[in-house]
């Protein structure tokens, strides 16, 4: 039987740790340039030799005293599971600050592996490390690497079977003898409980406890040695408080390990201090005091114009061979059932979906791009004055913006922020930022709508539109619901960085097959759920009286008439037809007609089932045979005003179900999941509402 | 001694005091803004609402003008000095600078 190694990868964030993942075991962990990018732990499996590695990749985390849910994630890992070897992977760059958590981590008295990230960074900058020096100084084995050029990663992975063969080294680090003198007698009030036998561990949490550590206070709460534990730590506070003449023993411990990593540093890493770098340069003009924002704004609108103008070409070619293979097949193909469901039913809808994948590919390509170059912090940093007009804080830009691929994570990323009020706003608005999933319909509705008004500029104001739209929500929560201030703004702003081609390439490729998947999944099974609801029941003397009124009709053209009439009556009369009849009162003020009004509804499941469902009714309807395409469909059978009516509710409505099940399991409260359930679709509603009858005003 | 949110655009300056709550000082600290660290400012938003900085270890910092005004520093002046940072931390090697506090223990090298 294979031995099993289990490995908790940590550091601090945006070090290289999914990196180092990725570069050591082939897994296609997301990465990118800023703080925050994992906010959950992931496991990767890796075998070698006789030994089955079990590694953790846990998210940043800047020191034991945990701050953001996120890091509460990592916290309770290293305190509370099960693990054999502590990889802690920290950068080159900053190595001083990164050592700081060093030793909260060489304080558990793990076995552990000091992995230091991005050297290339430091070579490159005429700088050298002192490996063996830093070895010799904490007493654990250290690597260098580059996950960015693959250098050192596998060495990782021979080490960790070497510690694990290897007895536990002795404790290297010890504090001032002050300090030592109160861990050593709190350590033995704790040995008093069967919890803290260890030297270790007693040792491990008397640290903690000196660090005000509110976890491990509660641990020890309803121990029976918490009343003697409890005096004699208050009196230890005061004293050391008045002994170091500082506020707080946190500060102390703070200043002793700031002191020691910067000693390390200064002994271990040659660099002169540089002139002025590359990332300095940039940021004179990129995060320019009054150009800033205008180049940022600037990059998304190319980022809109883009997607729309370079993603026109495939999508036109995809929609030509959609419907030429389902005309094709519907030739082809003896009449029936199976011709029905494929030609009306999988293939318009699978059609329908595919033919937007470049646009959606180029919209990800860019946020990949923002996230890997650093550009993402540097624009949380302009936004951070802005966004606190509106009561949120610059980090709430991060989940925003990654709203615009998928509002899944961007939930999830919303973790980063500390204050619940803070979480609770962003996470209630990230639906006005329109994913990934609603490009498909905007595309077709301004392909349709605004063919000869720059397109790429629709789309574009459609996007900033609702992030704006969000905003002002934002500032209407936080005036009635949630007041207060937004929590402190502090954010890391790495160095910018060349994106990596495979991270990217990669990313693309799993956003393309998951994309493929869904379509030839969910979408194809939505698609005959809506073929089969709008084929049945058959009204067999409609049919029959209309086929003998066809029968006797010499004229081609009204042949044609009465078969479309036929089609939409058959439609109308369908469970779908009936169900679409039964909602649409509630969409009639918005000029949705039934099928509108349907696609809508089934948008709720996943927003790209809006255009399957329409492309399926719109092929089943024979409304308009003359025009292949969905677009062309569109334009015929839907009212310019109705056209922006749906542009608004799909920009606004509630998002899709996975996304609102993961706001329900981020959010515990129910009022709370009342109320977001809710709120969207009526803002959605009334908008849409007013909107529409303003442009009939006009006169459109 | 003065506020970080006053210090100039490219000056450097020595973090003397973090007068902020326990949360987010330590938070601070945690990022490397901790007293005894020295910074230099490298820009600020239009209309002076966030502060981008750059810390000794080489990390830049974005934060905001609410909590800059809590973080006191003595900006930094000729060069010849020794400061605080090394005072109080010990052990590391001399900064061409002076700290320019008029309690500083280490005599100052003109």
């Amino acid at each position: 039987m294979n031995d099993e190694i289990k490995v908790a990868i940590v550091g601090q964030p945006n070090v290289g740790k999914s990196s180092i993942i990725n570069a050591l075991s082939n897994a296609k962990l997301h990465v990118g340039n800023f703080s925050g990018v994992t906010v959950e732990k992931k496991e990767v499996f890796l075998k070698r030799d006789i030994f089955d590695i079990k590694m953790t990749d846990l998210p940043g985390i800047y020191a034991l005293n945990a701050y953001t849910p996120e890091e509460q994630v990592a916290k309770d890992f290293l305190l509370n599971e099960d693990y054999d070897i502590v990889v802690n992977v920290v950068d080159a760059n900053t190595l001083s600050r990164n050592l700081i958590f060093t030793m909260q981590l060489l304080d558990m008295h793990k076995k552990t592996i000091l992995v230091i990230n991005m050297v290339d960074e430091i070579e490159k900058k005429g700088g050298s490390i002192d490996k063996s020096k830093i070895e010799e100084l904490l007493g654990i084995p250290v690597i260098l690497t580059s996950a960015k050029e693959n250098r050192g990663v596998e060495e990782i992975i021979s080490q960790i079977i070497k510690l694990h063969k290897t007895p536990l080294a002795k404790n290297k680090i010890f504090y001032n003898e002050k300090i030592e003198e109160r861990i050593e007698r709190l350590a033995k009030i704790l040995r008093k409980s069967p919890h803290f036998k260890s030297n270790d561990v007693s040792r491990f949490m008397a640290i903690r406890l000196l660090d005000r550590d509110e976890d491990v206070y509660k641990m020890i709460h309803d121990l029976p040695i918490f009343i003697e534990a409890h005096n004699a730590l208050e009196k230890m506070y005061k004293d050391l408080e008045l002994e170091f003449d500082e506020e707080s023993t946190t500060d102390i411990l703070a200043n002793e390990r700031a002191a020691i990593s910067y000693n390390l540093q200064m002994e271990t890493i040659d660099l002169d201090e540089e002139e002025e770098s590359l990332s300095e340069k940039l940021d004179n003009f990129l995060i320019h005091p009054v150009f800033g924002l205008p180049i940022f704004l600037f990059f998304m609108w190319t980022l809109f114009q883009l997607t729309f103008v370079l993603g026109n070409y495939p999508m036109n070619v995809i929609d030509a061979i959609f419907s030429e293979t389902s005309s094709f097949l519907a030739d082809f193909l003896p009449k029936g059932i199976f011709n029905s469901v494929l030609t009306e039913g999988v293939l318009p809808a699978v059609g329908a979906i595919v033919m937007f994948l470049p646009n959606i590919l180029i919209l990800f390509l860019g946020l990949n791009l923002l996230e890997q170059t650093g550009y993402m912090s540097r624009a949380s940093y302009l936004m951070d004055g802005f966004l606190k007009r509106f009561g949120l804080q610059g980090k709430a830009f991060v989940p925003l913006v990654s709203g615009f691929g998928c509002t899944v994570p961007a939930y999830m990323a919303a973790r980063t922020l500390k204050n619940p009020k803070d979480r609770i706003i962003t996470m209630l608005v990230l639906g006005f930022m329109s994913c990934g999933a609603r490009l498909p319909i905007y595309v077709l509705l301004v392909s349709a709508f605004f063919a000869n008004h720059n397109p790429g500029n629709m789309l574009f104001f459609i996007y900033i539109g609702g992030a704006f739209l969000g905003l002002i929500v934002a500032k209407i929560l936080r005036t009635v619901l949630f007041r207060g201030e937004p929590e402190p703004f502090v954010m890391e702003m790495p160095p910018y960085r060349f994106p990596s081609f495979k991270a990217l390439a990669m990313d693309l490729w799993i956003k393309t097959k998951m994309f493929l998947k869904k379509a030839g999944t969910f979408i194809a099974i939505a698609a005959m759920a809506i073929w089969f609801l709008s084929s049945y029941p058959v009204d067999n003397k409609l049919v029959q009286n209309y086929h003998a009124k066809i029968e006797q009709t010499t004229n081609i053209s009204k042949k044609q008439n009465l078969e479309n009439e036929l089609k939409a009556k058959l439609l109308e009369d369908s469970y779908l037809g009936s169900v679409g009849k039964f909602i649409q009162p509630v969409f009639a003020p918005l000029g949705f007609d039934w099928r509108l009004s349907i696609a809508v509804v089934t948008g709720l499941s996943a927003k790209e089932v809006v255009v399957s469902t329409l492309g399926t009714l719109y092929a089943m309807s024979g409304a308009d045979e003359t025009s292949k395409g969905l677009v062309s469909k569109m334009r015929q059978n839907v009212d310019f005003k109705a056209a922006v009516a749906l542009i608004i509710i799909i920009m606004i409505y509630s998002p899709c179900l996975a996304a609102m099940g993961t706001f329900y399991a981020e959010v515990p409260q129910w009022a709370w999941r009342t109320f977001y359930t809710i709120y969207p679709n009526v803002v959605a509603w009334l908008l849409a509402f007013g909107v529409y009858k303003v442009l009939a005003l006009m006169g459109y | 001694m003065t506020q970080l949110d006053k210090l100039e655009k490219g000056k450097r300056a020595i973090i003397e005091s973090v007068d902020l709550d326990r949360d987010t000082k330590r938070r601070f600290s945690n990022m490397g803004i901790s007293p005894g660290v020295i910074l230099r400012v490298c820009r600020r938003t239009f209309g002076s609402d966030s502060l981008h900085v750059k810390l000794e270890c080489a990390a830049c910092v974005a934060l905001s003008k609410n909590e800059a005004k809590h973080i006191n520093v003595t900006p930094i002046g000729g060069k010849g000095g020794l400061g605080l940072g090394y005072c109080r931390r010990g052990g590391f090697k001399a900064k061409d600078f002076c700290c320019e506090r008029e309690d500083c223990q280490l005599q100052k090298e003109d």
